[in-house]
């Protein structure tokens, strides 16, 4: 995918498709843009500074509508789809720099072909924070869904209640069941202690 | 899946859970009956409760950094007791590293957050380069309070230190630096409370080491925001490392934490730089401290050896340095009983100045004054608060109240947040902090003061007895205040019966010192002289001297006698001639005592006494005795505030007396330590300027002076008239130098040169208004001072027209109408000029037919051959003025 653009034009076609796109289809074009994005955006930044992970995805976002808005619809897969992308681009980056803590010699082997985003902790945590939210998928969809559009794609409630097609109440009801779920799954502090 | 009913049972319990408080959770519970499914449930509102969007950001890391308002968070930079710290970006209105202190929020109600908006804005407050700077505060959309502070990077002081193999001098001069920070921002009346090398970091700063404080006071702001009620002072000796921890403040329960907490926190970290250890392994304090010196010595050679090392010094050399003085200062800051300590960050830093310098510490006994110095040292913010400096402070505490109106604040607010301070600050039985706050949290000094402080003190004034009545001490304190304050705000009268009923209940508590009184008895007196009974407020002095006279015995047996003396003249109707000769007397015995702080503060408390009796007839003497208390202030006095009052004092007596010289010097003086103090809009600075202006103008300086006064005009330009006395003079300076001018026959040349310098003629040839209306505001304002400082009678026909042309300029048409109707009449030919405004005044005033009748003079003028273009502006202006 040479053509920067090519990636974009395409998936601004397949969200004009409003519902007839699945998933499947739409997943790997979003990583690929996410990544050309990343590494676009990145070469041009000032030296030390790192782009965070959901600017790169609002960001992907603009690029879309400048082609034109694909609709609700279009609007609603995007980001369904960015999220993940983004979880996954994260996860990626984190089982790299494992492998390549764990094996020196492999560092030549394994171009860093993303450059870091932003985020707040040591890449072990991502993983699994990962595990944990893959965890609350399969338990609790829904508010595992908040989450993930929270977090990795940047999305205010406001958002992400008719995206779900659930009311703002319920999205909140869902976020807070989902906090309490991860943080206890994650072993948080329930109380201040040092 | 097999379990997933219990899971959608889970939730659904959980999210009706969620809203119960916890017995209807507890009944909700009893109803299910299924214990796995309740304890799951359980867990998760546990962490439901913990939760905040920072601790969920912690938890997981991968998230990107959600946005609070301006700031994005990017990292956590660790949990403390009270919550997260994260580090963030703010990104308006500019780009900086800041940190964000989150508090788990308990409650949503506003009374929370208006306590922690107050908090945060007393905070804010705090403005010194050691202390990381508040920024900002807020609520997060999940009801989390937050503070937004300055980033430090850098790394604890002993690792810094350590690190570095700073030698004993470094170590203490970076220490020094601390204590003054500390200082600071106990000047403003905000306490730490937790202070301990990780929280004072020092940051590399073109290759010097720069400390930091970091959490000042957040320990309060955190612990009292999320208050239900409005119980002032929450229970917050749980918050802190114990390590570092004052007795009092270990002691569960006790909400008497003052300042002097951090004074016991700071002598621990001086422990541990001097000495790499601390001077207890176990919680809380220690009951015997070993002296530093002794735990150095305590240590195998080989630990020694690399202790001194780390100091870049020998192991003797170490131990001879710790061994007295350090040793001294060391206890004496970590003493159990905060009575014993050292009374303010600041004479801990001095006590390390000394050291320094080789001067004797005040913490080491055998010294000669050293009864007098620990007398001044328990009860300095007591003395202090008495005399001079608290009369000084009278007008601080009547022109500041002002601020807070001004701020918005409810008049309920504001009586709370007095009696609130009033509650905390008698518990430390400071007065003079009282009004060191008044002095530091308001922008002082431009609007009306002492109508609000008088409705803020009728309001509380009543509440007293019952507030404090079981508590004789606080009530005691809190009479003396608001005593003082009435004093402050004019209000003599209403003022005795607080400090009658202050003195008799501090004469019956078994445990006073004496010297507590002293402050009361100078409020008494100033009050009694102000009602009339002259000869009670010379009772009250007299008592002020025997009290401080016998606690200078215990160091100059002979002083004592003086003393004695003085308390007798003081009695003495009419006696202030030999009065002021006694203490003139007793003074050069003071001047021989070792020079320090306290001594100082000692003679400035008891000169404020013996000020009253300087009637005016020995006003001379008078004031070369203040000068050499002045001097003799100057030369000990720190770098504080309350070292700049009695020297703008002094010059303000200086420049009434006619010694300019002194005047000009003291005040020049004054203005370099404010500068320092980068102290603005403050009476201080309104009234050191106005002294300095006119001591300038009238010493041959007058340029110089004029710039000054100007300035300071121009300042208080649109002062309310209701605004303090201070700020009243300062904006009149201007009138008040040309009416001494005019006293000394000096005004004309002056006015010549001043004038001139306007590019305008002297006095004597008229100010043209078209000039006038060219002319700087600035100017004008000089010009209307000069003419009205010219007696009636003595006024030309042309002063009159200038006078009348300024006037009506400054919009006081009747007043302008008179002169310039004055001087028509004595002007064979008016000039055009003189016309025009008559028009123009006549027209304000209403007299149509008058107005014509001067168009119709000025028509005649230039139709009688005066085509100047000064004329014909003339008619222009008062036509367009006639038909408007």
């Amino acid at each position: 995918m040479s053509d920067p653009n090519a990636g974009i034009d395409a998936l601004a076609d397949l969200l004009k498709q409003g519902d007839r796109i699945t998933a499947e289809r739409l997943l790997p074009l979003v990583y690929e843009d996410l990544r050309q994005l990343a590494r676009g955006r990145i070469a041009r930044l000032a030296p030390g500074k790192t782009m965070r992970a959901t600017e790169l995805v609002h960001e992907a976002w603009m690029r879309i509508v400048a082609g034109g808005d694909p609709g609700w619809e279009g609007r609603t897969h995007f980001f369904g789809a960015a999220a993940n992308a983004m979880r996954n681009i994260l996860v990626d980056q984190a089982r790299r720099r494992g492998a390549l803590k764990r094996d020196n010699k492999r560092k030549e082997s394994l171009p860093t072909d993303v450059p870091e985003l932003e985020h707040g902790l040591p890449y072990a945590d991502i993983l699994t924070v990962h595990e944990a939210l893959q965890e609350l998928e399969r338990e609790h969809a829904r508010p595992a869904q908040v989450v993930l559009l929270r977090f990795f794609g940047g999305l205010q409630m406001a958002d992400i209640a008719p995206m779900l097609a659930i009311s703002l109440p319920t999205a909140e009801r869902d976020w807070r069941f989902a906090r309490a779920w991860l943080q206890d799954r994650l072993g948080a502090p329930s109380s201040s202690d040092e | 899946m097999s379990d997933q009913p219990d899971l959608h049972r889970l939730r659904d319990l959980f999210d009706r859970a969620a809203e119960l408080d916890a017995n209807a959770r507890e009944q909700l519970f009893a109803s299910i009956g299924d214990e796995v499914l309740i304890e799951r449930c359980r867990a998760l509102l546990k962490q439901d409760a913990a939760a905040t969007v920072p601790a969920l950001q912690h938890s997981l890391g991968s998230m990107p950094p959600p946005r609070i308002g301006n700031y994005e968070l990017l990292r956590s930079l660790g949990r403390g007791g009270m919550g997260e710290v994260m580090l963030a970006r703010q990104v308006e209105p500019v780009e900086r590293l800041v940190a964000l202190k989150f508090l788990r929020s308990q409650s949503e109600s506003p009374i929370a957050a208006e306590w922690f908006e107050q908090e945060r804005q007393t905070l804010a407050l705090m403005n010194h380069p050691c202390i990381a700077q508040i920024y900002d505060g807020g609520r997060t959309e999940d009801g989390t309070l937050y503070l937004v502070m300055e980033y430090v990077r850098g790394e604890p002081i002993t690792t810094y230190c350590d690190r570095r193999r700073l030698d004993v001098h470094a170590r203490l001069s970076l220490f020094a630096d601390v204590c003054a920070a500390v200082q600071h921002a106990h000047q403003k009346a905000v306490i730490h409370r937790d202070l301990k090398p990780d929280n004072v970091l020092v940051a590399e700063l073109d290759g010097a080491g720069l400390p930091k404080i970091i959490d000042f006071g957040i320990a309060r702001a955190l612990s009292r925001a999320p208050s239900r009620s409005l119980r002032p002072v929450e229970d917050v000796s749980v918050i802190g490392t114990p390590l570092y921890m004052s007795a009092e403040q270990l002691e569960p329960g006790n909400l008497g934490v003052d300042t002097r907490t951090d004074i016991y926190s700071l002598g621990v970290i001086l422990y541990e730089l001097l000495t790499g250890s601390l001077p207890t392994t176990g919680e809380g304090a220690p009951s015997v401290v070993p002296p530093p010196s002794a735990a150095v010595q305590g240590l195998d050679d080989v630990a020694r050896t690399a202790r001194a090392a780390s100091c870049s010094t020998k192991a003797h050399e170490l131990q001879r340095l710790l061994t007295g003085d350090l040793d001294a200062v060391v206890l004496r800051s970590m003493a159990k009983d905060r009575n014993d300590r050292y009374e303010s960050a600041a004479e801990l830093r001095a006590d390390l100045v000394h050291f320094r310098k080789h001067e004797p510490v005040t913490a080491l006994p055998p010294s000669p004054g050293y009864l007098v110095r620990r007398f001044i040292r328990r009860h300095r913010t007591l003395v202090a608060a008495a005399t001079l400096v608290a009369i000084s402070l009278l007008a601080v505490v009547a022109s500041t109240t002002w601020g807070m109106l001004a701020a918005g604040r409810a008049r309920d607010t504001l009586a709370s947040m007095h009696e609130r301070d009033l509650l905390q600050l008698t518990r430390v039985g400071a007065q003079m902090e009282f009004t060191d706050l008044v002095l530091f949290h308001l922008d002082p000094g431009t609007g009306d003061s002492s109508g609000s402080l008088r409705e803020v003190l009728d309001q509380l004034a009543p509440t007293i007895a019952a507030r404090y009545g079981v508590r004789p001490r606080e009530e005691a304190g809190v009479r003396a205040s608001v005593g003082h304050a009435y004093v402050a705000a004019g209000e003599p009268r209403k003022a005795m019966p607080h400090l009658l009923r202050a003195f008799e209940l501090m004469q019956k508590d078994g445990g006073r010192q004496d010297t507590a009184l002293l402050p009361v008895l100078n409020d008494l007196a100033r009050a009694s002289r102000l009602v009339g009974s002259s000869q009670k407020g010379n009772d009250y002095l007299a008592m002020v001297l025997e009290i401080g006279g016998a606690e200078l015995r215990r160091a100059e047996p002979g002083l004592a006698r003086s003393f004695d003396e003085l308390a007798r003249l003081a009695r003495t109707e009419g006696g202030d001639a030999e009065f002021l000769r006694a203490f003139d007397a007793a003074l050069t015995t003071i001047e021989r005592l070792p020079r320090n702080d306290h001594v100082s503060r000692l003679v400035v408390a008891l000169t404020g006494a013996t000020g009253l009796m300087i009637a005016d007839a020995n006003i001379g003497n008078g004031s070369a005795l203040l000068t050499r208390i002045g001097r003799f202030v100057e030369s000990t006095y720190d770098d504080e505030v309350d070292a700049v009052i009695p020297v703008v004092r002094l010059s303000e007596r200086m420049l009434r007396l006619g010694s300019l010289q002194d005047a000009k010097r003291l005040a020049a003086e004054g203005r370099a330590t404010l500068d320092r103090l980068a102290i603005g809009r403050h009476w201080l600075r309104f009234q050191t300027e106005r002294v300095l202006g006119l001591a300038l103008s009238l010493d041959g300086e007058a340029a110089a002076g004029e710039v000054l006064l100007l300035a300071l005009r121009e300042q208080l330009r649109d002062l309310s008239p209701a605004a303090n006395e201070h700020a009243r003079a300062a904006a009149n300076a201007l009138k008040e130098l040309c009416t001494r001018l005019q006293a000394s026959g000096q005004l004309a040349g002056f006015l010549d040169a001043s004038l001139l310098r306007w590019r305008k003629a002297a006095l004597g040839t008229a100010w043209w208004p078209a000039e006038i209306d060219d002319a700087p505001p600035l100017a004008r304002d000089l010009a209307l001072g000069a003419v009205e400082a010219i007696g009636t009678e003595d006024r030309t026909a042309l002063d009159r027209m200038t006078l009348g042309a300024l006037l009506l300029r400054h919009d006081r048409s009747e007043p302008a109408l008179v002169e310039l109707e004055a001087a028509a009449a004595k002007l064979p030919a008016p000039p055009c000029e003189l016309l025009a405004d008559l028009a123009r005044a006549r027209v304000r005033l209403g007299n149509r037919l008058g107005a014509e009748a001067a168009v119709l003079a000025l028509e005649a003028v230039v139709a009688g051959g005066d085509a100047s273009p000064r004329a014909r502006a003339s008619l222009a202006r008062a036509r367009s003025d006639l038909h408007r």
